[in-house]
């Protein structure tokens, strides 16, 4: 679905139909993980991707970042076309492009030391000659992420989740990036520190100019760090769209159940919400069901939508859905 | 007791085992189990390539003569045989005999065997007694029951070379219709025949009922209804097989079993004295090896008594010479070099090693380990360094005898096997099948001698004189002589040993 | 690291296991200063007799001094399982690491190589080799080595396979770190620990393999005593004197057993999720 926002700036990030699928049980069956996904992320914005486990948003990150092989598709970020040809793009593609994970006792190294975790980026892409150049660096990101200097000695374990995710933070930032992969960087921390770590993605945001894709499973944490939100659902985009738009007016029945999860939220049109409650389960990205893939759960499906595949409708300049009710509905004047 | 023949010669005082009182009758009936150290290398008698293979063969082969344990020559397949001029032989062949498969046994089957063991049939065999049948130039079948082999030369000794274990007169008609499979289900006249053979693990025989062989009393031998053969290379397992009554018969008791065996009340363990000498034999052609005076000087660092005491619990005896007083060919005024430490280190001073020298050894294992080993720090004393090396047979017969990589081989024989001039040759002479690697012709002339000359006595004074040059060579080191022990339950009867210390059971019987 | 030493010793096992090792390795050391005796020194008049003040344990069937001969012995046993383990440890674990983390044409190419290796019965395999190279101390510790590299690259490889699908690996692969790193950095320093464990079950094994290899006499060239020689030799008089057999074979057993104790007391040290 395409992002026309009409911005005469060339986006920072750039995604058209990507597909990544992944052989399992042997060769035999393929996960269609990311089944044509397309968006634009501008420079100094946030883009947030939603979607239930298994929706396929990590699969999108790791695609951009070069760590899965994409099956079809264009990406890319800055100046470089993905995946990248030339060694020199790859590097230039790791020092601009970095991710911060979900987990942050997975993704630290427990048997390294903070300061060369944090340091690991700045040796494997040669900056900082010197060992005491890389010292002084680790501790420069150390206060970045409000982390004492002496915590480069210690080891992952001696840390709190949020201390830990803060580590993450200090790693993803170290070579200087203009574009950062958050991947649920605060689902698996306490609801208390959360609103920490999310203040300091915001801080740094600010400070070193980031551009972020900010991957969550429900829109809780999203309305406050997004400039946008794209819904994602089985690995297609079901909705994008501003924050406001998304939160105030949510127009695929998917994007309404999530939001009626979230308490708190008061939106304009409580009334559609109501009975869009998100029963069963995602079904399996081996065997998608037909037509609109949200259609076996979705309270509002017609017979059309177990044959056809919706196509995106475009309800502002920034604003679009794909489902067959929104053609209906719009399609005489809306728009 | 084996009784062959119409004069009825009974097998010497050595076969009549503790528990065999003569007065009891042999019980019919009964499988016998009994266990061997080894493989034999084929079942083929023909192609088998050691003396002891006879354990295995002996049950199912049948031969023309027979030697027994005082070297005493048996009617077998044949009942007479009589050199006719000095390069004739007639043979006369027993009537009414066929082989397990039903092909009778005559002129024709002996002259098939004969042409086979020489490597003269289709497809031809390579046989360690090709050498004695290749001498056969011209076999006469008289008759069915006659036949008549003409020779090149005198051949001292070939009686006793048809009661050699290769020398089994094997089914003609099964070797033409099983070919290679022969082997694994071979035919013969023996008083066995062969049911299963699983290679490495064990032999089952059965009764063959048409044996030929009666006892004194005209009974039908053999008495058992079959016999297992299993092979069991451990030592120490047989010995306690036996003790448990797992097996019958141990057909071969090591030294350190000895003693156990004969603590146990329900075993009888019969002593062959003499019976196997052991020896180190000098690859003369290797330096510093082929200086006489390093030889002498390894003999006498050697203490044969301390290897008797330590190994053998004192039932060995100190060697001095090929054969043990076991045999005729033994020469009791025979010189040697005796164990003196002294005179070894005036050797090493006169063969310029006065602060001592290296050599390497191989052996094959078995009781050449421990000997070896003990020598090895005999000879350290004196400053003599042994390397020794532990190898398989092949292995052995490759570095040290075909490619004569090492300085010395441990090795031995047993004393009654073959004719004492046949004996000598093959690890003397020249083109002897265990000569000295360097093959030295220095003995070649000697032996010769010896193989041409018919009677006995002279035979002896030709071997003597080739004593007396191995002692001034000090061409070989021999250090001991060693009984050989075999061993039974007090059920066992009959048990009665060839020439070579084999049996084939066939006078054995379980009383119950 | 502390925490590893104070659960080593936590038991009285342990500390029993501990010292066990302690003095096999002293005995090594210091043989040529503890042993009364020539190891090799032959006695043929003096042959398998009981213990007495000059020959504390005995002697053997060839009159040597069973005490100098066991501790002699135990520099054999400790050379060789250091080893033997050291080389299946540089081989195997590499290629382990390399087949776990690249996976694919690379894990399949090793793993049949692997295979192939573990196909043979492992005693039969060492027995050829050493056959081949001939006997000495050098080519049993190959020969040992060799058959246990399936075991520790196995290893090595399932432990990577682990690690490897860690989001610290995926981090470090964003991240640009070149494979060789991340194996060095981020595969090895998590699986060491099972490895250190497999380790002293692998020294026991191979002290269990070198008398096994010296029992079917392929083993160290005599008079070089090795406890698996002694315990071969001494079965042969197993009616008569059975401490030949036995004081061997009590020494082969102890050291085993001190090795497997200390390997569940390291895997147990070294378990991050005992840790705190
Ligand atoms: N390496 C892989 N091999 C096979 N299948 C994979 C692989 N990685 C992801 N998948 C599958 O692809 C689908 C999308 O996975 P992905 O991790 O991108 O989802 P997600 O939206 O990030 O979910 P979560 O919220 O659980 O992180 C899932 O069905 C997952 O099982
Ligand atoms: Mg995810």
């Amino acid at each position: 679905m395409s992002d026309a926002t009409g911005d005469p700036q060339r986006p920072l990030v750039s995604v058209r139909d990507l597909k990544v699928q992944f052989a399992v049980a042997g060769g035999r069956q393929v996960v269609r993980a990311v089944d044509g996904v397309s968006f634009d992320i501008h420079r100094g914005e946030t883009l947030s991707l939603v979607g239930e486990s298994g929706s396929g948003k990590t699969t999108v990150g790791q695609a951009l970042l070069g760590v899965v092989p994409i099956a079809e598709g264009e990406m890319r970020i800055g100046d470089v076309s993905l995946p990248a040809r030339t060694a020199a793009d790859r590097r230039r593609l790791r020092r601009s492009a970095q991710m911060i994970f979900q987990d942050p006792y997975s993704s630290l190294n427990p048997r390294m030391r903070v300061g060369d975790i944090i340091a690991e980026p700045l040796r494997a892409n040669g900056i900082g000659a010197t060992r005491g150049e890389r010292q002084k660096r680790v501790a420069e990101l150390l206060g970045l992420v409000g982390l004492p200097a002496d915590a480069a000695d210690l080891l992952p374990h001696e840390f709190s989740g949020g201390q830990r995710q803060r580590i993450g933070i200090a790693r993803a930032i170290a070579t200087e990036p203009d574009f950062i992969i958050c991947d649920e960087p605060v689902s698996a921390l306490d609801v208390s520190i959360q609103a920490q770590i999310v203040n300091l993605l915001g801080g740094l945001q600010k400070r070193l100019h980031l551009t972020y894709l900010f991957i969550a499973h429900d829109l809780a944490v999203v309305r406050y760090v997004s400039s946008r939100i794209a819904v994602m659902y089985l690995g297609k985009i079901v909705e994008i769209g501003t924050r406001d738009e998304v939160i105030r007016n949510p127009s695929h029945p998917y994007t309404q159940a999530l939001l009626a999860a979230v308490p708190g939220i008061d939106p304009a049109r409580e009334a559609t919400r109501q009975g869009v409650m998100l029963g069963g389960e995602i079904p399996s990205p081996i065997n998608p069901p037909s037509g609109c893939a949200f259609h076996p759960r979705c309270p509002l499906a017609e017979a059309r939508c177990s044959r056809e595949v919706p196509r995106p409708h475009r309800l502002s300049a920034t604003h679009q859905a794909a489902c067959h009710l929104l053609a209906d509905a719009s399609e005489p004047s809306k728009g | 007791m084996r009784i062959r023949t119409l004069g009825a010669i009974a097998l010497a005082a050595s076969v009549m085992l503790a528990g065999a009182a003569a007065a009891e009758t042999p019980q019919r009936g009964g499988v016998l189990i009994q266990a061997y150290v080894t493989e034999v290398t084929s079942m083929d008698a023909h192609q088998a390539r050691a003396g002891d293979s006879r354990v295995m063969l002996g049950p199912y082969a049948a031969y023309l003569v027979y030697v027994d344990s005082e070297g005493n020559f048996l009617p077998g397949l044949a009942t007479g045989w009589e050199w006719e001029s000095e390069t004739q032989l007639r043979l006369d062949l027993r009537e009414g005999v066929t082989f397990h498969d039903g092909t009778p046994f005559n002129a024709e089957a002996v002259a098939f065997n004969v042409d086979r063991i020489a490597g003269r049939t289709e497809p031809a065999i390579v046989s360690p007694g090709a050498a004695d049948m290749r001498a056969v130039t011209g076999i006469e079948i008289v008759d069915d029951l006659t036949i008549r082999l003409s020779f090149d030369q005198v051949r001292a000794g070939f009686i006793q070379q048809l009661g050699a274990y290769w020398a089994g007169m094997l089914s003609p008609t099964a070797i033409e219709e099983m070919g290679e499979g022969f082997a694994l289900a071979p035919v013969s006249a023996g008083p066995f025949r062969v049911t299963e053979y699983r290679p490495g693990a064990f032999v089952t025989y059965e009764r063959f009922e048409d044996f030929y062989g009666v006892d004194e009393h005209g009974e039908q031998l053999p008495y058992l209804d079959g016999m297992r053969l299993m092979i069991l290379p451990d030592n120490a397992s047989r010995a306690a097989a036996l003790q448990a009554g797992d097996i019958h018969l141990d057909q071969r008791v090591e030294a350190a079993q000895v003693m156990q065996l004969e603590a146990d009340p329900n075993i009888n363990i019969v002593e062959i004295p003499g019976f196997n000498a052991r020896w180190i034999a000098f690859n003369t052609g290797l330096p510093p090896m082929d200086n006489v005076h390093v030889r002498r000087a390894i003999i006498h660092a050697i203490n044969p008594e301390e290897v008797n005491m330590a190994l053998h619990q004192g039932r060995a005896a100190a060697a001095n010479q090929f054969f043990s007083p076991t045999s005729w060919a033994h020469d009791p005024d025979a010189p040697w070099l005796e164990y003196s430490p002294e005179k070894a280190r005036e050797e090493m001073a006169l063969a310029g090693f006065p602060d001592g020298f290296s050599f390497s050894a191989a052996h094959y294992g078995g009781p050449w380990r421990a000997e070896a080993e003990l020598i090895q720090s005999q000879l350290r004393r004196v400053g003599i360094d042994m390397q020794v090396d532990a190898m398989d047979l092949a292995s052995f017969s490759q570095l040290y005898r075909r490619d004569a990589v090492y300085h010395a081989g441990f090795t031995g024989h047993p004393m009654t096997a073959r004719d004492p001039a046949h004996l000598f040759h093959a690890f003397h002479h020249s083109t002897g099948a265990f000569a000295d690697p360097s093959r030295t012709t220095v003995y070649d002339e000697v032996i010769d001698r010896a193989l041409l000359t018919l009677d006995d006595a002279e035979r002896g004074a030709v071997l003597s004189e080739a004593f007396r040059m191995v002692y001034e060579r000090a061409g070989e080191a021999y250090y001991i002589w060693v009984p050989a022990h075999r061993a039974f339950r007090h059920d066992v009867r009959g048990y009665a040993l060839f020439s070579d210390g084999t049996s084939d059971c066939v006078t054995c019987w379980l009383a119950r | 690291m502390r925490d590893v030493a104070v659960r080593l010793v936590a038991g009285p096992l342990e500390i029993v296991s501990l010292i066990v090792i302690l003095l096999l390795v002293a005995a090594a050391v210091a043989a040529p200063l503890l042993a009364p005796f020539d190891p090799a020194a032959a006695d043929g008049f003096n042959t398998l007799r009981g213990p007495s003040s000059r020959n504390l344990l005995g002697t053997d069937f060839l009159g040597r001094d069973v005490l100098s001969r066991l501790i002699y012995g135990a520099q054999v046993t400790a050379a060789v399982a250091i080893g033997s383990v050291a080389i299946s440890i540089l081989f195997g674990v590499p290629l382990g690491l390399v087949s776990g983390y690249f996976k694919g044409l690379t894990d399949t190419v090793i793993m049949r190589f692997i295979d192939a290796l573990y196909a043979f019965p492992p005693l039969l395999l060492s027995l050829v080799l050493v056959a081949m190279l001939g006997p000495s101390m050098y080519n049993v510790m190959i020969a040992v080595g060799v058959i246990m590299i399936p075991t520790f690259c196995r290893l090595a490889r399932a432990q990577a396979l682990v690690v490897s699908a860690q989001t610290y690996v995926v981090a470090a692969q964003t991240i640009g770190t070149p494979a060789h790193r991340i194996i060095l950095w981020h595969l090895w320093p998590n699986i060491a620990a099972p490895v250190i464990v497999q380790l002293t079950i692998g020294m026991a094994w191979a002290i269990l393999a070198e008398a096994a290899l010296s029992y079917l006499g392929v083993g160290v060239r005599p008079p070089t005593p090795t406890w698996g020689v002694m315990l071969a030799e001494g079965f042969q008089y197993l009616r008569i004197n059975p401490w030949l057999s036995f004081i061997p074979g009590m020494a082969i057993f102890l050291t085993v057993f001190a090795l497997n104790i200390l390997g569940d007391a390291l895997r147990d040290g070294l378990d991050p999720r005992l840790r705190n």
